[in-house]
């Protein structure tokens, strides 16, 4: 698999991070010989994405003698929900420009349309 | 110079009245969703920069005047602070400094909080796209991932990269066909940079909450730029598959979900089931295009008008400084109502007003160009929609047009609820009888 531009290495490594026992911090070290099975890659690359991650907030660390050991802050569900609230329920006061398919709305209102709708559909196929 | 600003604000003022519940009108059908935006861009556009315009040459007018307080722009400021203070004991120049300094001032502040409105729902939009990057699992398509979430949704986000999110549960509630058409939907929003056009109008929205021209426009605009995406959509797959989706994924909305009712998914629906004739395509965008010339000629007339005002009456004016603010209120709607007559009752009401011009008539003629503006673009769609009409009665479809119009409103009293589901069926059933005796007849 080949790697599409810096984001994409770090989806890839929050995808091993989560996959690993979060009870057992990561070194740098440790993932690159997970990822170095796949692809070549360097040290200093994986290095710094980590490190990345950590300022961004998804990773926390600790020293542990030269280097350090690397865990999710969150859970992916954790992150999965947060994020849907922001895109579903307006999240919090500064919304975020998204453009839903459908927008959300009322149970008895989404009740009500689907019975239009669904009318509408037989109307196209009759 | 005053001319111009005078012209530009009156034109500015029509448009904040006249303009909104027009253009709803005539883009509320969704006929021309694409020119239904660029009317709604232009006319916010138009206003938004004469404003802009008049505050920048009020700036430049009083900085050109600075070794001169006593010209012809000064003594007119320094008289109108003169009327409203009723204190003359002020030094010209620092009234002009106030002034300048105000203007300045507020460019500044309204030109910052818009930047930082728009920054900061990018700045929100690309980390969004980012996070669910690293969180939802990517499929084979290009910036397409889908999250795990109960609920059903598919909504596109910018970024770089940007995305396109497909919960799982919305996954689960599509086929193939539907979700390949739904993806195309979000890929027609993010090629066309829809994201940009609905920041910086919820930005203006919110810098100027209470002009409905700009509320109402962020909103009509985003209900278009659906409709656009819809129909790109559409072309590319068909709209029998992008109604089911949209069905689909109505079908599994979220029963605890919040916000008021949206009749526009139903609009977007029905446009699906029935596409818009040729006929009324060709009479919203020809209605919609003399609503963009009329928009686009209007501030040009208005600042031409004006000038030709000042020539008319200039010389005498200029001379005498009590007079010149006259000149800011003379501007009358002159074109189409015979430009010496309404002359003659502005000399009239200066003469009786011996120069001395009270904030009455100002306001007088003032609401008088407003509503010559407002009565020019309703005359302009009138006619166009009019002389449409005219050439389309002999082909018959303003009647079937009638009825699916019925059916249209008998759709929405059902959706909100003021009829029940028999008395829907029985009336529809109604309506398509009595649509079958008078088209076989």
């Amino acid at each position: 698999m080949r790697i599409r531009g810096f984001g994409e290495l770090e989806a890839v490594i929050m995808d091993r991070m989560w996959s690993r026992d979060s009870a057992i911090p990561t070194t740098v070290r440790e993932l690159l010989d997970e990822l170095a099975a796949e692809r070549t890659i360097a040290y200093t690359t994986v290095m710094s994405t980590m490190d990345n991650l950590h300022t961004k907030g998804w990773l926390a660390r600790e020293r542990d003698g030269k280097a350090y050991r690397y865990w999710p802050t969150l859970s992916r569900e954790q992150h999965s929900a947060r994020l849907m609230r922001e895109a579903l329920d307006g999240g919090g006061s500064p919304e975020v420009v998204l453009q839903h398919f459908v927008e959300q709305i009322g149970a008895e209102e989404s009740e009500r349309l689907r019975s239009v709708l669904r009318r509408l559909a037989q109307g196209t196929t009759q | 110079m005053i001319s111009v600003v005078v012209g530009l604000l009156l034109y500015s003022m029509a448009m904040l009245v006249a303009a909104p519940p027009l253009l709803r009108a005539l883009t509320s059908s969704g006929n021309a969703p694409r020119l239904g935006v660029v009317t709604w861009l232009s006319a916010i556009g138009t206003v938004v920069g004469s404003w802009l315009a008049t505050a920048v040459m009020v700036i430049v007018e009083v900085i050109s005047h600075w070794t001169h307080p006593r010209t012809v722009a000064a003594s007119c400021l320094a008289r109108l602070q003169r009327t409203i203070s009723g204190d003359a004991g002020i030094a010209p120049q620092i009234t002009l400094v106030v002034i300048a300094a105000a203007f300045t001032v507020a460019v500044a502040i309204i030109g910052m909080r818009l930047a930082a409105a728009v920054l900061g729902m990018r700045a929100r939009a690309h980390e969004h796209a980012r996070a669910v990057r690293l969180v939802g699992r990517h499929t084979g398509e290009a910036n397409v991932v889908m999250v795990e979430a109960g609920k059903a949704a598919a909504y596109c986000v910018a970024g770089r990269p940007p995305a396109i999110v497909v919960t799982s549960a919305a996954r689960a509630a599509l086929d193939d066909r539907q979700l390949a058409a739904v993806l195309a939907h979000e890929r027609a929003h993010l090629a066309g940079h829809h994201a940009v056009i609905v920041s910086a109008l919820r930005a203006l929205a919110a810098v100027f909450p209470r002009l409905s021209l700009i509320t109402e426009g962020a909103q009509q605009v985003s209900r278009l730029l659906e409709m656009c995406a819809d129909d790109v959509a559409a072309r590319r797959h068909s709209s029998r598959a992008l109604l089911s989706g949209l069905i689909a994924l109505c079908t599994v909305a979220p029963a605890e979900a919040l916000a008021a009712a949206d009749l526009a998914v139903l609009a977007r629906a029905e446009r699906l089931a029935t596409p818009p004739q040729g006929s009324a395509k060709v009479k919203t965008r020809a209605a919609l295009t003399s609503v963009i010339a009329v928009m686009a000629a209007g501030p040009l007339i208005a600042v031409a008008d004006c000038i030709r005002r000042s020539h008319v009456w200039g010389p005498g004016m200029r001379a005498d400084p009590n007079t010149t603010v006259g000149l800011i209120a003379a501007p009358s709607p002159s074109k189409a109502l015979g430009h010496s007559a309404s002359g003659k009752v502005v000399s009239m009401m200066m003469m009786m007003d011996d120069g001395h011009w009270g904030w009455g008539s100002w306001l007088l003629t003032t609401g008088t160009t407003i509503v010559f503006w407002a009565l020019v673009i309703t005359a302009v769609v009138l006619l166009a929609r009019y002389l449409l009409s005219l050439s389309q009665r002999p082909t018959g479809t303003p009647r079937a047009a009638g009825a699916s119009n019925a059916e249209q409103v008998l759709a929405e009293r059902y959706a909100r609820g003021e009829i029940d589901d028999e008395e829907y069926q029985r009336r529809l059933g109604l309506l398509r009888q009595n649509m079958a005796s008078t088209t076989t007849t």
